[in-house]
């Protein structure tokens, strides 16, 4: 028996030790980074909860903080709603399913930065296909990527686009799992589809869709590379209408060299990650439904 | 001092260690979904590249040969590089140099991070003006001993920014970047107007912008950067008297009297008179390249844009302007240099090198790509530039060249506030003086509360 754990401890030591260097360690590093006032150049001082203070006190770090909230607010919900509808529709005996299932799961394997250069591209106003499209209505399509009342919701919507094939497919494997036998029995007793989905697809979904939701929370808190792409070196009120938490966090680091300051807004992100996570956790007995 | 050495390793380590974390944590900050690609080419392009500096860390190689390792930036100069490299090879068979090109994005991310770290770190390295002021007082940069430079043959407002407190200096500039006026010589043909001349002022220029313009929106008479600063505001600052920046005492100075009617002239001519796109436009596209793709008649840049210019439209089309002068006569100016590493293993081999790259001959080879501060190869850049380039020559004589910096301790931010600046102003319409004073003044404002804290 102690032979067999003397085993088991060997196998999961490669990937124990991977954690601990590239997730754990820099972690609590970076934890003690964010208490000193480090600079990449010379080597940082202890100065307390000073970064922390000074963050309170930033404007720029309140307009992230809102930024990554609001992105979360409209991206978890709608896109999970989308992916939902999705992988049912797609869940049916329809033609061409399995062509329809790879064209909504593409964008979520084109790398970010691809969507994002050409999704710049198909908002222009001036050259692009999107006001073109709204032109057929007679609609005088927005500077997209000038005016900050839409450019933050375009990023949004790009968002929603590119996550909702993940999501499906997700989706999908666990509608699979679902027993014909209750929809048969459902049936019998005279259900529509819309009872049949709300009553017996969802709620045995639910594990399914427990994690595609803890993951899209986590994923839109910390979204990083879209917002980087769309503002790509935008400043002022471009900038500060799409500024996110990851963002600021490369921003005060990479190009600001204020690595202490930076890692104290990671860690306020990982706090505010964690928290909601946490509540999520605490929900899941409530909804979700394990068989 | 076995301790404080001991010490000194600690923190190294400390450091590399931090390096790693930080580049673990951005990793996990890119890996949500598709971003996985993008964050794998980054490692493994970095691998190798430590491999290769640790490769050459050494010193000694199996061949006997000194190896010194050699960082830059810019793609466009590999051949010439490589030139200067086999130059000084040829006559030094003991040394070997291994010039990698790092693109601009990472470069200085991971410069910083190998000197700070002080392993790894390449011996000699391209530097800007803008990381050489910090890099210059950490002790980063190797001082030049006398003679690696023949002072007297430099442009003495490149040489003298890269002293240090003393009289030395840490660098030998190569590049020289004074920002000019480029003009369509077919649009100003088909206006009926005559090029610019080097007596032309704000309003000769705002003229002739406006009668360049054609009013179906297919012509504009100038276009500038919203996002950039150089070639863009910095030059309508400086040339109407703005002092900018007073870097060395981090006070910024684009809200005072002249810097607010550079603003406002700029302004005036977009939504007053048409001749410049829209903030909104420049925004969606980048600023110049509207003249690129024969949209506007007139931009200013430094001379590395003109290459670009010409192979779009046509050397025969380019005509190069000195910028014309409000209150006074200036441009900006920014110096590209190399530098080596303080604590290199091979100081005497790295000074070497660098008095090959500042003597005529390693001069020349970099004449060839660009316009250097050695003032005797003018010939040979234009040459090669193949455009008349006799602006940049009484430019460089004649005009006062401020360099773009902004401040010592916070130059990046400061660079950030004046360019949020820039695109809040052309972003907002219906501005008056007063709507500009009142941005301009908070955004210097915001610069000060920085250095007041």
């Amino acid at each position: 028996m102690k032979s067999e754990n003397a085993w088991g401890y060997a196998f999961i030591m490669p990937l124990l030790l991977m954690m601990l260097v590239f997730s754990i360690g820099p972690i609590l590093f970076a934890f003690y980074m964010s208490l000193t006032d480090w600079k990449l150049s010379g080597s940082g001082v202890f100065i307390g909860l000073d970064n922390f203070r000074e963050l309170f006190r930033d404007l720029t770090v309140q307009t992230e903080i809102k930024n990554s909230l609001i992105f979360t607010f409209f991206k978890v919900p709608i896109g999970v709603a989308i992916s939902m509808v999705l992988a049912y529709l797609l869940n049916e005996k329809l033609p061409f399913k399995g062509m329809f299932r790879v064209i909504y799961f593409l964008p979520s394997i084109t790398m970010a930065v691809a969507v994002g250069l050409v999704w710049r591209y198909l908002f222009n106003s001036q050259y692009g296909i999107v006001n073109d499209i709204l032109s057929w209505f007679s609609i005088q399509g927005p500077y997209w990527m000038a005016d900050t009342k839409y450019f933050f919701a375009a990023i949004i919507l790009v968002a929603i686009w590119q996550g909702v094939g993940y999501d499906m497919i997700i989706l999908l494997a666990g509608l699979q799992n679902v027993p014909m036998m209750y929809y048969e029995a459902a049936r019998v007793e005279g259900a529509s589809s819309l009872q049949c989905f709300l009553k017996i697809t969802i709620p045995l979904v639910t594990p399914s869709l427990f994690f595609v939701i803890i993951m899209e929370f986590m994923n839109s808190l910390k979204v990083f590379d879209l917002i980087y792409i769309f503002i790509n070196n935008a400043f002022g009120p471009m900038e500060q209408a799409a500024r996110t938490m990851v963002y600021g966090i490369y921003q005060k680091a990479f190009v600001y060299s204020r690595m202490g300051y930076a890692s104290a807004e990671a860690m306020i992100l990982f706090a505010i990650i964690l928290l909601v996570t946490l509540f999520q956790f605490w929900g899941e007995r409530k909804w979700v439904y394990y068989e | 001092m076995k301790q404080r050495g001991l010490q000194q390793t600690q923190r190294k380590r400390a450091a590399k260690f931090a390096a790693a974390a930080l580049m673990a944590v951005g990793l996990m900050a890119c890996s949500n979904g598709s971003g996985n690609e993008t964050a794998n080419e980054a490692t493994s392009e970095s691998s190798t590249q430590e491999a290769k500096a640790t490769e050459s860390e050494g010193g000694e190689s199996q061949k006997g040969k000194t190896e010194l390792s050699f960082y830059y930036w810019d793609a466009n100069f590999s051949e010439e590089v490589q030139e200067l490299i086999d130059g000084y090879t040829a006559e030094h068979a003991e040394v070997a140099i291994e010039a990698t090109q790092l693109p601009w994005a990472e470069y200085w991310t991971k410069l910083e991070t190998m000197l700070a770290t002080g392993e790894a770190a390449p011996d000699l390295f391209w530097m800007n003006l803008a990381h050489f002021i910090s890099y210059e007082p950490a002790g980063y940069l190797l001082a030049l001993e006398d003679g690696v430079m023949e002072t007297e043959q430099y442009a003495k407002t490149a040489i003298d920014l890269l002293k240090g407190d003393g009289d030395q200096y840490y660098a030998v500039p190569f590049l020289l970047d004074p920002n000019v006026m480029m003009y369509n010589k077919a649009m100003f043909d088909e206006a009926g107007l005559a090029y610019p001349t080097d007596d032309w002022t704000w309003e000769d220029f705002r003229t002739a912008a406006k009668t360049l313009t054609k009013e179906d929106g297919s012509q504009y008479g100038y276009c500038f950067r919203i996002d950039s600063g150089q070639g863009s505001i910095d030059e309508w600052l400086m040339s109407g008297g703005s002092d900018f920046f007073d870097w060395k005492n981090s006070k910024a100075l684009f809200a005072e009297p002249e810097a607010v009617d550079a603003w406002e002239f700029l302004y005036e001519m977009m939504y007053q008179d048409g001749s410049v796109p829209s903030g909104a436009q420049l925004t969606e596209i980048q600023g110049d390249t509207y003249f690129q793709s024969g949209q506007a008649a007139m931009v200013f840049g430094a001379p590395p844009t003109i290459v670009n210019y010409a192979d779009a439209l046509g050397a025969d089309k380019i005509g190069v302007a000195v910028i014309p002068a409000g209150k006074r006569d200036a441009c900006s100016l920014s110096v590209c240099s190399i530098s080596g590493y303080a604590n290199t293993k091979h100081p005497k081999e790295v000074q070497d090198f660098l008095s090959y790259v500042a003597s005529k001959e390693g001069m020349e080879i970099l004449s060839k790509a660009g316009l250097t501060a050695y003032l005797d190869c003018f010939e040979t850049y234009e040459q090669n530039l193949g455009i008349d380039a006799t602006a940049i020559k009484t430019t460089l004589e004649s005009s006062e060249l401020i360099p773009i910096l902004y401040s010592k301790e916070y130059n990046s931010e400061f660079q950030t506030k004046l360019y949020s600046c820039l695109s809040e102003i052309y972003l907002t319409q219906g501005l008056d003086r007063a709507g500009i004073e009142e941005i301009t003044a908070r955004y210097v404002a915001e610069c000060d509360a920085m250095v007041g804290q």
